[in-house]
Protein backbone atom coordinates (compact mmCIF):
# COMPACT_ATOMS: atom_id res chain seq x y z
CA UNK A 1 0.00 0.00 0.00
CA UNK A 2 2.77 2.34 0.92
CA UNK A 3 4.49 1.76 -3.02
CA UNK A 4 0.68 2.65 -4.50
CA UNK A 5 0.71 5.93 -2.05
CA UNK A 6 4.06 7.05 -3.29
CA UNK A 7 2.84 6.28 -6.65
CA UNK A 8 -0.15 7.80 -6.96
CA UNK A 9 1.10 11.05 -4.92
CA UNK A 10 3.37 11.83 -7.81
CA UNK A 11 0.24 11.74 -10.60
CA UNK A 12 -1.79 14.65 -10.55
CA UNK A 13 -5.47 13.80 -9.77
CA UNK A 14 -6.69 16.15 -12.23
CA UNK A 15 -5.07 14.13 -15.12
CA UNK A 16 -7.68 11.12 -13.76
CA UNK A 17 -10.59 13.06 -12.00
CA UNK A 18 -13.02 15.13 -13.22
CA UNK A 19 -15.69 17.63 -11.70
CA UNK A 20 -19.15 15.58 -13.01
CA UNK A 21 -22.69 17.44 -12.85
CA UNK A 22 -25.36 16.20 -10.16
CA UNK A 23 -28.92 15.62 -10.98
CA UNK A 24 -30.55 16.86 -8.04
CA UNK A 25 -34.62 16.20 -7.74
CA UNK A 26 -37.05 18.68 -6.11
CA UNK A 27 -40.66 17.05 -5.54
CA UNK A 28 -44.03 19.10 -4.81
CA UNK A 29 -46.30 16.99 -3.05
CA UNK A 30 -50.16 17.20 -4.28
CA UNK A 31 -53.33 15.83 -2.68
CA UNK A 32 -56.93 16.90 -2.53
CA UNK A 33 -58.23 19.17 -5.39
CA UNK A 34 -55.42 19.18 -7.72
CA UNK A 35 -57.10 17.63 -10.63
CA UNK A 36 -59.56 20.05 -10.86
CA UNK A 37 -62.93 18.63 -8.83
CA UNK A 38 -64.22 20.53 -5.73
CA UNK A 39 -63.35 20.16 -2.20
CA UNK A 40 -66.16 21.64 -0.47
CA UNK A 41 -64.76 22.43 3.24
CA UNK A 42 -61.28 22.48 1.84
CA UNK A 43 -61.80 25.34 -0.67
CA UNK A 44 -58.07 27.44 0.14
CA UNK A 45 -56.46 23.91 0.53
CA UNK A 46 -57.58 22.59 -2.90
CA UNK A 47 -57.26 25.90 -4.45
CA UNK A 48 -53.52 25.53 -3.21
CA UNK A 49 -52.95 21.83 -4.62
CA UNK A 50 -54.99 22.15 -8.10
CA UNK A 51 -51.39 25.20 -8.27
CA UNK A 52 -49.14 23.05 -8.14
CA UNK A 53 -49.19 20.79 -11.26
CA UNK A 54 -48.87 23.93 -13.26
CA UNK A 55 -45.91 25.68 -10.80
CA UNK A 56 -43.99 22.24 -12.12
CA UNK A 57 -45.13 22.27 -15.66
CA UNK A 58 -43.69 25.67 -15.74
CA UNK A 59 -40.30 24.90 -14.20
CA UNK A 60 -39.70 22.03 -16.44
CA UNK A 61 -39.88 23.99 -19.66
CA UNK A 62 -37.89 26.79 -17.88
CA UNK A 63 -35.30 23.78 -17.22
CA UNK A 64 -35.47 22.06 -20.42
CA UNK A 65 -36.22 24.89 -22.78
CA UNK A 66 -35.21 28.05 -21.37
CA UNK A 67 -37.12 31.31 -21.26
CA UNK A 68 -37.93 32.85 -24.46
CA UNK A 69 -35.72 36.32 -25.34
CA UNK A 70 -33.37 35.22 -22.33
CA UNK A 71 -30.76 33.22 -22.49
CA UNK A 72 -31.24 29.22 -21.30
CA UNK A 73 -28.97 29.35 -17.77
CA UNK A 74 -26.52 26.72 -17.54
CA UNK A 75 -25.63 25.44 -14.38
CA UNK A 76 -22.52 22.25 -13.22
CA UNK A 77 -26.05 20.91 -11.45
CA UNK A 78 -28.68 19.56 -13.14
CA UNK A 79 -32.38 20.20 -11.83
CA UNK A 80 -35.43 18.19 -12.13
CA UNK A 81 -39.13 18.84 -11.05
CA UNK A 82 -41.56 16.76 -10.53
CA UNK A 83 -45.04 15.80 -8.70
CA UNK A 84 -45.92 13.09 -5.56
CA UNK A 85 -49.02 12.00 -4.77
CA UNK A 86 -49.21 10.32 -1.38
CA UNK A 87 -53.17 9.85 -1.38
CA UNK A 88 -54.76 9.51 1.40
CA UNK A 89 -52.96 9.02 4.35
CA UNK A 90 -54.06 8.23 8.38
CA UNK A 91 -52.25 11.26 9.56
CA UNK A 92 -53.26 14.42 11.71
CA UNK A 93 -54.19 16.34 8.02
CA UNK A 94 -56.72 13.57 6.92
CA UNK A 95 -58.28 12.83 10.44
CA UNK A 96 -58.48 16.53 11.49
CA UNK A 97 -62.20 17.79 11.37
CA UNK A 98 -62.98 14.43 9.80
CA UNK A 99 -66.86 12.75 10.41
CA UNK A 100 -67.78 8.84 11.13
CA UNK A 101 -69.07 8.96 7.57
CA UNK A 102 -65.90 10.37 5.65
CA UNK A 103 -64.00 7.60 8.01
CA UNK A 104 -66.27 4.99 6.62
CA UNK A 105 -66.21 5.95 3.16
CA UNK A 106 -63.25 7.08 1.12
CA UNK A 107 -60.83 7.22 4.33
CA UNK A 108 -61.69 3.25 5.09
CA UNK A 109 -61.08 2.02 2.03
CA UNK A 110 -58.72 4.24 0.26
CA UNK A 111 -56.64 5.41 3.14
CA UNK A 112 -53.42 3.95 3.99
CA UNK A 113 -51.05 4.16 6.38
CA UNK A 114 -48.11 6.71 6.36
CA UNK A 115 -45.16 3.31 6.67
CA UNK A 116 -47.40 1.71 3.76
CA UNK A 117 -47.01 4.82 1.59
CA UNK A 118 -43.53 5.35 1.89
CA UNK A 119 -42.41 2.36 0.89
CA UNK A 120 -44.34 2.02 -2.00
CA UNK A 121 -43.09 5.98 -2.55
CA UNK A 122 -39.51 5.98 -1.76
CA UNK A 123 -38.51 3.56 -4.99
CA UNK A 124 -40.64 5.19 -7.03
CA UNK A 125 -39.08 8.69 -6.45
CA UNK A 126 -35.37 6.55 -6.65
CA UNK A 127 -36.46 5.38 -9.87
CA UNK A 128 -37.65 8.95 -11.47
CA UNK A 129 -35.07 9.85 -13.91
CA UNK A 130 -37.32 12.27 -16.06
CA UNK A 131 -37.90 15.70 -16.25
CA UNK A 132 -41.46 16.39 -15.03
CA UNK A 133 -41.94 12.75 -13.62
CA UNK A 134 -45.15 11.96 -11.56
CA UNK A 135 -45.39 9.35 -8.63
CA UNK A 136 -48.08 8.48 -7.13
CA UNK A 137 -49.65 5.64 -4.44
CA UNK A 138 -53.14 5.20 -5.65
CA UNK A 139 -52.50 4.16 -9.08
CA UNK A 140 -56.23 3.31 -11.14
CA UNK A 141 -54.85 -0.36 -10.19
CA UNK A 142 -54.67 0.23 -6.53
CA UNK A 143 -57.82 2.48 -6.65
CA UNK A 144 -59.76 -0.46 -8.58
CA UNK A 145 -58.40 -3.48 -6.46
CA UNK A 146 -59.31 -1.72 -3.25
CA UNK A 147 -62.93 -0.69 -4.35
CA UNK A 148 -63.29 -4.35 -5.96
CA UNK A 149 -61.95 -5.93 -2.17
CA UNK A 150 -64.25 -3.20 -0.31
CA UNK A 151 -67.87 -3.64 -2.27
CA UNK A 152 -67.19 -6.62 -4.24
CA UNK A 153 -65.38 -9.17 -1.74
CA UNK A 154 -67.28 -7.17 0.77
CA UNK A 155 -63.71 -7.13 3.10
CA UNK A 156 -63.46 -5.13 6.37
CA UNK A 157 -61.22 -2.02 6.83
CA UNK A 158 -58.02 -3.34 8.72
CA UNK A 159 -58.21 0.55 9.99
CA UNK A 160 -61.77 2.12 10.52
CA UNK A 161 -64.36 -0.35 12.31
CA UNK A 162 -68.53 -0.16 10.84
CA UNK A 163 -68.88 3.27 12.95
CA UNK A 164 -66.58 4.95 11.60
CA UNK A 165 -63.96 5.11 14.67
CA UNK A 166 -60.64 4.18 13.91
CA UNK A 167 -59.67 0.96 15.17
CA UNK A 168 -57.12 1.21 17.48
CA UNK A 169 -54.41 -1.53 17.54
CA UNK A 170 -53.19 -2.79 20.94
CA UNK A 171 -49.61 -1.93 21.73
CA UNK A 172 -50.18 0.92 19.61
CA UNK A 173 -50.62 5.43 21.14
CA UNK A 174 -53.53 7.10 19.32
CA UNK A 175 -53.99 11.54 20.14
CA UNK A 176 -57.46 12.85 20.74
CA UNK A 177 -58.50 12.33 16.58
CA UNK A 178 -57.40 8.57 16.17
CA UNK A 179 -53.71 9.60 14.27
CA UNK A 180 -51.24 6.90 15.48
CA UNK A 181 -48.05 8.02 17.04
CA UNK A 182 -44.73 6.30 14.59
CA UNK A 183 -42.74 6.97 17.67
CA UNK B 1 -7.48 -18.38 -30.58
CA UNK B 2 -4.78 -18.99 -27.63
CA UNK B 3 -2.94 -15.97 -28.16
CA UNK B 4 -6.43 -14.34 -28.31
CA UNK B 5 -7.65 -15.52 -24.89
CA UNK B 6 -4.03 -14.45 -23.72
CA UNK B 7 -4.61 -10.73 -24.50
CA UNK B 8 -8.34 -10.69 -23.27
CA UNK B 9 -7.07 -11.72 -20.02
CA UNK B 10 -3.86 -9.35 -19.86
CA UNK B 11 -6.05 -6.31 -20.79
CA UNK B 12 -8.67 -7.62 -17.77
CA UNK B 13 -5.81 -8.24 -15.56
CA UNK B 14 -5.00 -4.46 -16.20
CA UNK B 15 -7.92 -3.06 -15.94
CA UNK B 16 -8.18 -4.41 -12.81
CA UNK B 17 -5.20 -3.33 -11.51
CA UNK B 18 -5.61 0.45 -12.52
CA UNK B 19 -9.35 0.28 -10.90
CA UNK B 20 -7.79 -0.97 -7.57
CA UNK B 21 -4.56 1.36 -8.33
CA UNK B 22 -7.51 4.71 -8.67
CA UNK B 23 -9.14 3.04 -5.65
CA UNK B 24 -7.00 3.05 -3.35
CA UNK B 25 -5.53 6.23 -4.62
CA UNK B 26 -8.69 7.70 -3.77
CA UNK B 27 -8.54 6.81 0.21
CA UNK B 28 -4.65 8.31 0.39
CA UNK B 29 -3.76 11.01 -2.34
CA UNK B 30 -4.07 14.82 -1.10
CA UNK B 31 -6.91 15.14 -3.21
CA UNK B 32 -8.80 14.83 -0.32
CA UNK B 33 -7.56 17.66 0.64
CA UNK B 34 -8.02 19.48 -2.55
CA UNK B 35 -11.92 17.67 -2.36
CA UNK B 36 -12.96 19.33 0.96
CA UNK B 37 -12.04 23.09 -0.91
CA UNK B 38 -15.47 22.04 -3.15
CA UNK B 39 -18.29 23.46 -1.12
CA UNK B 40 -20.60 20.65 -3.01
CA UNK B 41 -18.76 17.66 -2.36
CA UNK B 42 -20.21 14.81 -0.10
CA UNK B 43 -17.64 13.95 2.24
CA UNK B 44 -17.50 10.31 2.43
CA UNK B 45 -16.97 8.82 5.58
CA UNK B 46 -14.09 6.00 6.20
CA UNK B 47 -16.94 3.97 7.56
CA UNK B 48 -18.65 3.90 4.45
CA UNK B 49 -19.94 6.05 1.26
CA UNK B 50 -23.75 7.63 1.66
CA UNK B 51 -25.76 7.15 -1.40
CA UNK B 52 -26.31 10.61 -1.35
CA UNK B 53 -28.60 13.50 0.73
CA UNK B 54 -32.20 14.03 1.07
CA UNK B 55 -34.31 17.21 2.19
CA UNK B 56 -37.86 15.88 3.12
CA UNK B 57 -40.54 19.50 4.55
CA UNK B 58 -42.77 18.58 7.59
CA UNK B 59 -41.28 15.85 8.09
CA UNK B 60 -41.74 15.37 12.44
CA UNK B 61 -44.56 13.28 11.95
CA UNK B 62 -46.95 11.33 9.03
CA UNK B 63 -45.77 10.27 5.69
CA UNK B 64 -42.45 12.87 5.56
CA UNK B 65 -41.35 10.58 8.92
CA UNK B 66 -42.28 7.55 6.91
CA UNK B 67 -40.41 8.84 3.82
CA UNK B 68 -37.02 9.34 5.63
CA UNK B 69 -36.70 6.08 7.19
CA UNK B 70 -37.36 4.59 3.90
CA UNK B 71 -34.55 6.64 2.46
CA UNK B 72 -32.00 5.81 5.26
CA UNK B 73 -32.81 2.11 4.91
CA UNK B 74 -31.06 2.80 1.30
CA UNK B 75 -27.96 4.26 2.25
CA UNK B 76 -29.39 8.34 2.60
CA UNK B 77 -28.71 10.80 4.46
CA UNK B 78 -31.56 12.76 5.63
CA UNK B 79 -32.42 16.47 6.57
CA UNK B 80 -35.83 16.73 8.29
CA UNK B 81 -37.63 19.76 9.44
CA UNK B 82 -40.60 21.01 10.80
CA UNK B 83 -42.42 24.29 12.44
CA UNK B 84 -42.54 21.70 15.25
CA UNK B 85 -39.28 20.13 17.29
CA UNK B 86 -38.05 17.11 15.37
CA UNK B 87 -35.45 16.05 18.41
CA UNK B 88 -37.71 12.86 19.32
CA UNK B 89 -38.48 12.01 15.82
CA UNK B 90 -34.43 12.86 14.88
CA UNK B 91 -33.82 10.04 17.57
CA UNK B 92 -36.53 7.51 16.34
CA UNK B 93 -34.79 7.60 12.47
CA UNK B 94 -31.47 7.32 14.09
CA UNK B 95 -32.37 3.98 16.33
CA UNK B 96 -34.33 2.28 13.19
CA UNK B 97 -32.75 3.30 10.17
CA UNK B 98 -28.74 2.90 11.24
CA UNK B 99 -27.66 2.72 7.23
CA UNK B 100 -28.38 6.83 6.70
CA UNK B 101 -27.63 9.95 8.85
CA UNK B 102 -30.26 12.04 10.13
CA UNK B 103 -29.96 15.66 10.92
CA UNK B 104 -32.44 17.98 11.97
CA UNK B 105 -33.70 21.43 12.31
CA UNK B 106 -36.55 23.68 12.34
CA UNK B 107 -37.88 25.21 9.51
CA UNK B 108 -41.11 27.44 8.60
CA UNK B 109 -41.64 26.70 4.76
CA UNK B 110 -43.92 30.15 4.71
CA UNK B 111 -40.52 31.81 5.69
CA UNK B 112 -38.15 32.81 3.04
CA UNK B 113 -35.28 33.30 6.07
CA UNK B 114 -36.48 29.85 7.39
CA UNK B 115 -36.35 28.01 4.02
CA UNK B 116 -32.42 30.02 3.61
CA UNK B 117 -31.71 28.47 6.40
CA UNK B 118 -32.61 24.87 6.40
CA UNK B 119 -30.75 25.07 2.71
CA UNK B 120 -27.53 26.37 4.30
CA UNK B 121 -27.81 23.76 6.70
CA UNK B 122 -28.66 20.94 4.15
CA UNK B 123 -25.61 21.85 2.06
CA UNK B 124 -23.58 21.63 5.59
CA UNK B 125 -24.89 18.05 6.76
CA UNK B 126 -25.62 16.62 3.51
CA UNK B 127 -22.59 18.00 0.98
CA UNK B 128 -24.81 17.12 -1.71
CA UNK B 129 -29.00 17.60 -2.04
CA UNK B 130 -30.24 14.49 -4.55
CA UNK B 131 -33.56 14.33 -3.36
CA UNK B 132 -35.86 17.69 -1.88
CA UNK B 133 -39.29 16.77 -0.82
CA UNK B 134 -41.39 19.59 -0.54
CA UNK B 135 -44.18 17.40 1.70
CA UNK B 136 -45.16 20.25 4.03
CA UNK B 137 -48.87 21.24 3.89
CA UNK B 138 -52.28 21.70 6.03
CA UNK B 139 -55.95 22.05 5.63
CA UNK B 140 -56.79 24.99 7.75
CA UNK B 141 -59.69 22.89 8.96
CA UNK B 142 -62.65 21.61 7.50
CA UNK B 143 -65.65 23.80 7.00
CA UNK B 144 -67.49 26.80 4.98
CA UNK B 145 -65.09 29.23 3.55
CA UNK B 146 -67.19 31.76 4.88
CA UNK B 147 -66.67 30.17 8.05
CA UNK B 148 -62.95 29.82 7.64
CA UNK B 149 -61.28 33.00 9.98
CA UNK B 150 -58.77 34.93 7.54
CA UNK B 151 -55.75 33.65 9.65
CA UNK B 152 -55.91 30.42 8.47
CA UNK B 153 -56.93 31.23 4.46
CA UNK B 154 -53.59 32.86 5.09
CA UNK B 155 -51.59 30.55 6.54
CA UNK B 156 -53.29 27.44 3.82
CA UNK B 157 -51.74 29.35 0.84
CA UNK B 158 -48.64 30.56 2.65
CA UNK B 159 -47.55 27.13 3.83
CA UNK B 160 -48.93 25.36 0.57
CA UNK B 161 -48.26 27.03 -2.03
CA UNK B 162 -45.92 30.44 -0.84
CA UNK B 163 -43.77 27.45 1.20
CA UNK B 164 -43.47 25.19 -1.96
CA UNK B 165 -42.17 28.32 -3.90
CA UNK B 166 -40.08 29.27 -1.85
CA UNK B 167 -38.78 25.37 -1.01
CA UNK B 168 -38.02 25.28 -4.72
CA UNK B 169 -36.59 28.60 -5.65
CA UNK B 170 -33.82 27.55 -2.54
CA UNK B 171 -33.43 23.80 -3.34
CA UNK B 172 -33.33 24.76 -7.32
CA UNK B 173 -30.40 27.39 -6.31
CA UNK B 174 -28.62 24.59 -4.63
CA UNK B 175 -28.75 21.69 -6.76
CA UNK B 176 -27.87 23.69 -10.04
CA UNK B 177 -23.98 24.27 -8.07
CA UNK B 178 -23.56 20.63 -7.46
CA UNK B 179 -20.86 18.72 -8.48
CA UNK B 180 -19.13 15.35 -7.41
CA UNK B 181 -15.52 14.04 -8.83
CA UNK B 182 -15.78 11.25 -11.64
CA UNK B 183 -13.54 8.88 -13.00
CA UNK B 184 -11.55 10.03 -16.74
CA UNK B 185 -11.79 5.78 -16.97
Amino acid sequence: MDLVRKVMNRIDPDLYRYQAGVTGHIFNTVGSGVKGGGTPGYACYGATKRGLPQLTESLVKELDEGVQGYEKKQTPGKIQVHSLSPGMVFTKLLLDDSTPELRKFPFGVLAAQPEEVAADLVPKILATTKNGGSVEFLTTDRILNKFFERFVLQKKSEYIDDDGNVIKVPGEQYDELGVRSLY
Amino acid sequence: MKLANCFVEMRSFLLVSVALLLFSAQAFSPANVRMSRLGALRASTALGMSNGGVVITGSAGGVGFAYAGEFMDRGYDVVICDVKDCTSAARALADRHPNGKVFHTKCDVSDAKSVDKLAEFAKKNLGNVNYWINNAGINGGRRDLRDVPISQVELVVKVNLLGTLLCTKAAMEVMGQQVRMAWIL
